[in-house]
């Protein structure tokens, strides 16, 4: 009984082991074989964001509203009269897998542009493939800026954009002058504090101290000790994630209440409010070019929608928008061309797109590939939403190179010097950076 | 037994029918050299440049497998960090490449210093760092340091007979210790971010030399092991009690191979950078120590085909896998390990193996029992003390 019992196990695991195997391979030729019967009919777009690892719960998020943006826009009739087809990848979190997916839908997929990335790491591995094999990238974050490559397009805010209006106001409107500055120990809070220090010399406001916790790091009770002890009267910090929810967890179980120093950020976004827990963050600041509470009546529409697809406790935030917007910049652009090329795309159709987005009327400036944003300072709520508090009357225009740090440096595309060292192809010239140096 | 008898066992040599299977069986030469010749030859038939990509990296993943099988599927060393000698190799070569492609392309700052180093306020290469402008001094030292670092590494633990889990708890320690150490100091390391953007080596000269790397490692894998040496590893790996009972200096031949097998993973890393174009602090982590002793196990341990065969099958089903399947691919892979745990205790070669060498004799219900008994034997290192063997009696 027993030999026979093992050999049927044997077998029916085999089988069954198979059986999963081939189920899984079978939709990968099948939908290839349909992707080529279909091919013309569709414009593939690229989806690269997380779907698992540890950044997953907020890439998951930009990769939700990118399919609702493409949804729309086929549902309007697509571009060219073909529809959008999304072709996801999940890079697992993991840098590699970024650079190797980015591979994969240029090289394989052939889509005519990406979607994609969200920490300052993964775009930072992406790029050396999309300047290669001249691919073109929309990529969503706020970033710490300094960067301007022909092959990525920056949709969401520069420090510039979120820093210029809130420094000053914080000094003159809150009346709060020592700054303590506590970040996560990488790229993005190191250059964010850079301008943070600068605005300061130039506004009259004055560093306490400047921390940094190593990445992942959750445990905040030492810093908070002498945040109350040091003599601020506000925190700026950027920190990141995880973070974010345990910082402003134990500063308030510390007892140091939003009247007191009130914590001001330009990172903090409602989804790590609704991680924390909303009662953790009322009082404190955050500045950004986007709240889900914006008035706009297109705004009204991008949350219903949203909420209608994804649940009715989905929440929306500055980096998802942009994510949203990006892919109608993306299909006006293939419209405006009338052709999917990578150069077309980057030199006549992206710069200078307009689109009425959530927070308004947003532009990818002509010059240096970012965006025109609308600066706000959001104040969050008990709800876990934040009150705009001050909105600035015109928008910004985008300044990789902020001019009281790097005064010598530009990021100019229709500048000749850079045309023409573009031009070259990359094997001989492989800088595709639109910086000039004055 | 008596006096007579016991003399008569002696002085009769027994007659020992000894059939040694030959060091490269035919099929192995020709099934070896096809593959070769079809990856080799990939660049003349294949024009797509993303698969030419794959098969490179696919490549460094066989040879970091093999050099798992070596110390865990020989001689029953199971290391969760062997990532850590991977990543050295590939961190000195990655920065090295680095450091040259700056001078020639200023990065954002326009600095002629890497751009992880500009924002962390270094103005110039730190005086330690310099030599690795050299590419050759970088190889030679992405393949010497890890084999010191084995070196150091075994003669703290082995020479201090710790095996098993406490081994592997120390190497798992030390890939994390690494991994803190690459982000902490990211002014030198790149950090969190990594080192990207190089000009690393693609195209069909380097598949062809990273092909031959990878020829020349297996071979000598399957020297090592088919060899005298080979047979003591095998039996410190059965039973080490037993070994060193037989005279056999069981911490020495641990330390040899650990080495032979860091300096494999080293230079499977330093191949890796050149090829891939970036590396991070995950190349050093845990998780992929554990990805690749996945494969060594999926393949077939203590088989030398089994690591290519493993890094291939399970690295090929995820790339191809986890773009369709996105949300579904890891639990496929997941399952994938879990069957051949439960049920291929010798892996896919392994049980293949087994399975021909028997085919007149045995089963394959034979065939399964050998393997869980060779694995019961194998988890006595697991266990508490007093726990037998198969055909021991119990103390």
């Amino acid at each position: 009984m027993r030999k026979i019992k093992r050999r049927t196990f044997l077998q029916s695991c085999a089988a069954g082991m198979g059986g999963i195997l081939a189920g899984g391979t079978a939709p990968y030729f099948f939908t290839r074989s349909i992707a080529r019967a279909a091919e013309g009919a569709t414009i593939k777009v690229g989806i690269l964001h997380s779907l698992s690892g540890t950044i997953a719960i907020i890439e998951s998020s930009l990769h939700n509203a990118e399919l609702l943006a493409i949804e729309e826009i086929n549902a309007k009739g697509g571009v060219l009269g073909k529809k959008l087809q999304p072709v996801v990848e999940d890079p697992q979190s993991m840098v590699q897998v970024f650079a190797e997916k980015a591979k994969k839908l240029l090289l394989e997929d052939k889509v005519v542009a990406v979607l994609g990335c969200y920490t300052s790491a993964s775009r930072q591995s992406v790029l050396p493939v999309f300047e290669q094999h001249n691919g073109v990238l929309l990529y969503p974050t706020l970033y710490e800026a300094q960067e301007c490559s022909k092959n990525c397009f920056y949709t969401g805010a520069v420090p510039s954009q979120q820093l210029d209006d809130f420094v000053p106001w914080i000094i003159n409107t809150l009346g709060r002058k020592k700054f303590y500055l506590i970040g996560a120990n990488y790229i993005y809070p190191k250059e964010t504090n850079r301008e943070v220090k600068a605005l300061l010399h130039k506004h009259g406001g004055q560093t306490v101290a400047e921390e940094y916790s190593p990445l992942g790091a959750t445990e905040f009770s030492t810093n908070i000790n002498k945040i109350a002890s040091s003599g601020c009267d506000v925190v700026f910090s950027d920190l990141v994630g995880d973070q974010i929810v345990a910082f402003y967890k134990q500063y308030r179980e510390f007892g140091i209440t939003a009247k007191d120093i009130p914590i001001c950020s330009p990172i903090t976004t409602e989804q790590e409010i609704a991680a924390m827990g909303p009662e953790n963050a009322a009082g404190h600041y955050t500045s950004f070019d986007y709240f889900q509470s914006v008035g706009t009546p297109q705004n009204k529409v991008f949350v219903d929608r949203y909420k209608a697809r994804y649940g009715k406790n989905a929440v929306t935030n500055a980096v998802m928008q942009a994510a949203y917007f990006s892919a109608f910049f993306l299909a006006q652009a293939i419209e405006k061309v009338r052709s999917t090329d990578a150069d077309a795309l980057i030199y006549e159709g992206l710069p200078g797109q307009e689109f009425l987005a959530p927070e308004g009327l947003v532009k990818i400036d002509e010059k240096n590939h970012h965006t025109w944003l609308w600066p706000r300072i959001g104040r969050a709520n008990e709800q876990g939403q934040f009150d705009v508090v001050w909105t600035r009357k015109n928008w910004v225009r985008p300044q990789p190179w902020v001019p009281y740090l790097y005064p010598n440096k530009t990021c100019d595309f229709s500048d000749k010097r850079v045309v023409e060292r573009l031009k070259k192809p990359w094997s001989q010239e492989k800088d595709r950076s639109g910086t000039i140096n004055m | 037994m008596s006096g007579i008898a016991l003399a008569d066992a002696i002085t009769k040599k027994p007659v020992r029918r000894v059939r040694r299977t030959p060091m490269l069986p035919r099929w192995a030469l020709i099934g070896g050299a096809g593959v070769v010749a079809l990856i080799g030859s990939y660049p003349y038939y294949g024009s797509n440049g993303y698969m030419l990509s794959l098969l490179g990296k696919f490549l460094c993943y066989a040879v970091f497998a093999l050099s798992i099988d070596l110390i865990w599927g020989f001689t029953g060393i199971l290391s969760l960090g062997q990532a850590v000698y991977f990543g050295v190799g590939a961190y000195f070569v990655a920065v090295s490449l680095k450091l040259n492609y700056t001078l020639t392309h200023p990065t954002r700052y326009g600095g002629k210093i890497p751009d992880f180093m500009e924002w962390n306020g270094l103005t110039a290469v730190p005086s330690f760092m310099a030599p690795l402008m050299s590419l050759p001094f970088a190889i030679v030292c992405a393949l010497v340091v890890p084999t010191l670092l084995a070196l150091l590494f075994g003669v703290i633990t082995f020479k201090r007979h710790i095996y098993g889990v406490y081994c592997a708890v120390i190497t798992l320690a030390e890939s994390l210790i690494l991994q803190d150490f690459i982000i902490e100091y990211q002014a030198y390391t790149g950090g969190f971010n990594g080192i990207t953007d190089y000009s690393n080596y693609v195209g069909a000269a380097f598949l062809w030399f990273i092909l031959g790397v990878t020829a020349v490692f297996f071979l000598t894998g399957r020297v090592l092991t088919h060899s005298r040496l080979g047979t003591v590893l095998k039996s410190i790996g059965d039973n080490d009690v037993r070994a060193e009972f037989m005279g056999y200096n069981v911490a020495n031949y641990r330390i040899f191979v650990f080495c032979v097998s860091a300096f494999m993973a080293g230079a499977a890393g330093a191949m890796y950078a050149a090829w891939v174009g970036l590396v991070s602090f995950l190349d050093t982590g845990p998780v992929y120590s554990v990805e690749a002793v996945i494969w060594t196990a999926v393949g077939g341990r203590g088989t030398i085909i089994g690591p290519f065969v493993g890094a291939f099958l399970v690295k090929g089903a995820e790339f191809f896998l986890s773009g369709t399947l996105a949300e579904w691919w890891q639990i496929l892979v997941g399952g994938l390990f879990i069957f051949v745990v439960l049920v291929l205790r010798d892996g896919i070669v392994g049980t293949i193996a087994n399975w021909v060498r028997r085919r007149s004799a045995g089963s394959f219900r034979q065939i399964a029992q050998e393997a869980d008994r060779k694995a019961h034997d194998r988890q006595r290192d697991w266990q508490a003390e007093g726990a037998t063997r198969h055909g021991e009696e119990a103390r």
